[in-house]
């Protein structure tokens, strides 16, 4: 083994590379809040295995995506529990990147020579945001139609530009086929290359210009030399404890916990999947994930021909200041005490977003897997948009029968499910009068109307009526 | 919506705000009015805009009664603006 390193050290420098990433002195006073970033990095790694597997069943097509996902949630071995860490993932992902920035931002660790690295961080928030805007697409649901629709259509509203941006943003006048695999690629090539890139730059900035020491113990002095604070810098760093073996364990117990709440969101929580996409479908009430309720809301305060305001006003005015706020707020000052008015106006920014996200939420109406107030699986949310394809010209939309068709009000409580499952494969087997069409034919008989899973569905659905 | 014996308006099924599907309320708060269930866009029964953020009023379709037969031609026009230009 010694060997094998030698070998490798001689043509890599690997030692050296070692030592440069893991035996790297961290100032001393550096504790638990230093550790989001690492854990930030950690939950990208899971979404990038997971997401990976993901692709590999996944068809981005708006003909097999919805069923892709559907064969991911429901049959492929430990699918709903990847799709769940996924799902659950881009949530976590957006919590540790939001409390990453907010540590930075108090501790003031922004500040001179940190600049560039703060660039780099907004840089990922925007990418992280965009991956969670081009994920909504893929599993061709309804939200995916209807989130996608009101999300692009908000980039239309941009003075000047609009048309052409939602043109190119959709590759067409509607939310289609290529929308669909312009999204995909964004979500699966761009974005997550993207976020490589600019992770390494980050990561190299860290571990370059070491991370700040803590203002409790950093007097600014505003008459310094450079080199006078990098020594003063390396007094602390010398003082400090090594990454490996010391801090790395902070880092690692805190990614394990994070690993750990997603696992059990994953099971616990599970993962949505609605209808299939239905662009006529005018019951739908659309909502955008958590992470974009502010945004959602603000855009019931504008009136229509001050629209791009909220849409893209607002939202850039944030973004420039985020992006900027090194370079205009210079002092060395860093205690959070001693910067009243940023301390203030974050706290602003933040309180405004969580009002909306509130107001946002108390108008949201139930989720639409609760029907009748029974909360539906996966399986039942599928069976209910095949009912309403395939049974709800006779049997009537909340199954109370018509002319046609008799009432399924109590199926449920009445027949158990291989009853009703065999019914609606070949009603005239089990009772001769029946009216009903068959939807299995026999072996080598006509086209099939259902596959078996699908009329499974269709029976798990029924066994709510009751 | 029919306005005579032989006559209908005929208005594009999505919202002159971000283009989701609104629907006609029957009763409630909101009741003999389109609302919109995404941004709180609510139109009156003529299409004009009766409160929430949509620019325009609901945008009328060219149609044609025959002897009892609609005949209507589908077309979607940019949303989120003031003027109705057509995609």
């Amino acid at each position: 083994m010694a060997r094998l390193i030698d070998w490798l050290d001689e043509r890599t420098g690997l030692r050296t590379l070692g030592r440069v990433l893991f035996l790297r002195k961290i100032p001393r006073g550096a504790g638990w809040l230093y550790t989001l970033g690492f854990a930030t990095l950690f939950v990208f790694l899971v979404q990038v295995a997971t997401g990976t597997v993901l692709a590999l069943f996944y068809a981005p097509s708006p003909d097999h995506a919805y069923e892709s996902v559907v064969f991911i949630q429901n049959t492929l071995p430990f699918g709903s529990v990847l799709r769940g860490l996924h799902h659950w993932g881009a949530s976590v992902m957006i919590v540790l990147v939001g409390l990453h920035l907010a540590t930075v931002f108090v501790l003031g660790a922004y500040k001179r020579p940190r600049e560039l690295t703060w660039l780099a961080g907004v840089v990922l928030l925007l990418v992280v945001i965009g991956l969670g805007f081009t994920e909504y697409l893929l599993p061709w649901d309804e939200k995916a139609y209807w989130a996608t629709t009101v999300g692009t259509n908000m980039a239309g509203t941009v003075p000047g530009i609009g048309a052409t941006l939602l043109r190119i943003i959709r590759g067409g006048a509607e939310v289609g086929a290529v929308t669909l695999t312009r999204f995909y690629g964004l979500h699966i090539l761009i974005l997550p290359g993207l976020f490589a890139l600019v992770v390494a730059v980050h990561f190299y900035l860290v571990v370059y210009l070491g991370v700040s020491v803590p203002p409790w113990l950093w007097q600014p002095r505003t008459e310094e030399l450079p080199e006078d604070e990098a020594a003063r810098y390396e007094g602390f760093k010398r003082q400090g404890r090594p990454f490996w073996p010391d801090l790395i364990v902070e880092d690692v117990i805190v990614s394990l916990v994070v690993f750990l709440v997603l696992v059990i969101l994953a099971a616990v929580a599970g993962v949505p999947l609605e209808a299939r996409a239905d662009p006529a479908h005018t019951s739908y009430v659309p909502r955008p994930e958590w992470y974009f309720l502010s945004l959602f809301q603000l855009l019931k305060y504008f009136p229509g021909w001050l629209e791009w305001v909220g849409v893209i006003g607002i939202p850039l005015v944030l973004v420039a200041a985020l992006f900027l706020l090194p370079f205009y707020d210079r002092r060395p000052q860093r205690r959070p005490e001693r910067r009243p008015v940023a301390l203030i106006l974050g706290t602003l920014v933040i309180l405004g977003m969580a009002g909306l996200t509130i107001a946002a939420a108390v108008t949201t109406p139930p989720s639409t897997a609760v029907e009748r107030g029974i909360q539906l699986t996966a399986g039942q949310v599928v069976g209910r948009s095949l009912y309403l394809g395939n049974c709800v010209s006779c049997h009537g939309d909340t199954g109370q029968g018509t002319k046609d068709g008799p009432s399924l009000a109590q199926v449920g409580a009445l027949r158990d499910p291989a009853f009703i499952h065999r019914y609606i494969e070949d009603a005239k087997a089990l009772n001769a009068a029946a009216k009903m069409p068959e939807f299995i034919p026999p072996p080598g008989g006509r086209a099939q109307v259902l596959t078996h899973e699908q009329v499974e569905d269709i029976t798990q659905y029924l066994l709510t009526f009751r | 919506v029919r306005t005579g014996d032989q006559a209908v308006t005929v208005f594009n099924g999505r919202c002159m705000h971000l283009g989701c599907a609104y629907s006609w309320r029957t009763a409630g708060s909101q009741g003999e009015q389109f609302v919109c269930p995404c941004h709180d866009g609510v139109f009156a029964l003529d299409g004009t805009v009766a409160g929430g953020p949509p620019p325009r009023p609901l945008d009328t379709l060219p149609v044609q009664v025959d002897d009892g037969t609609v005949v209507i031609t589908y077309q979607d026009f940019h949303l989120g603006i003031p003027e109705k230009t057509p995609v």
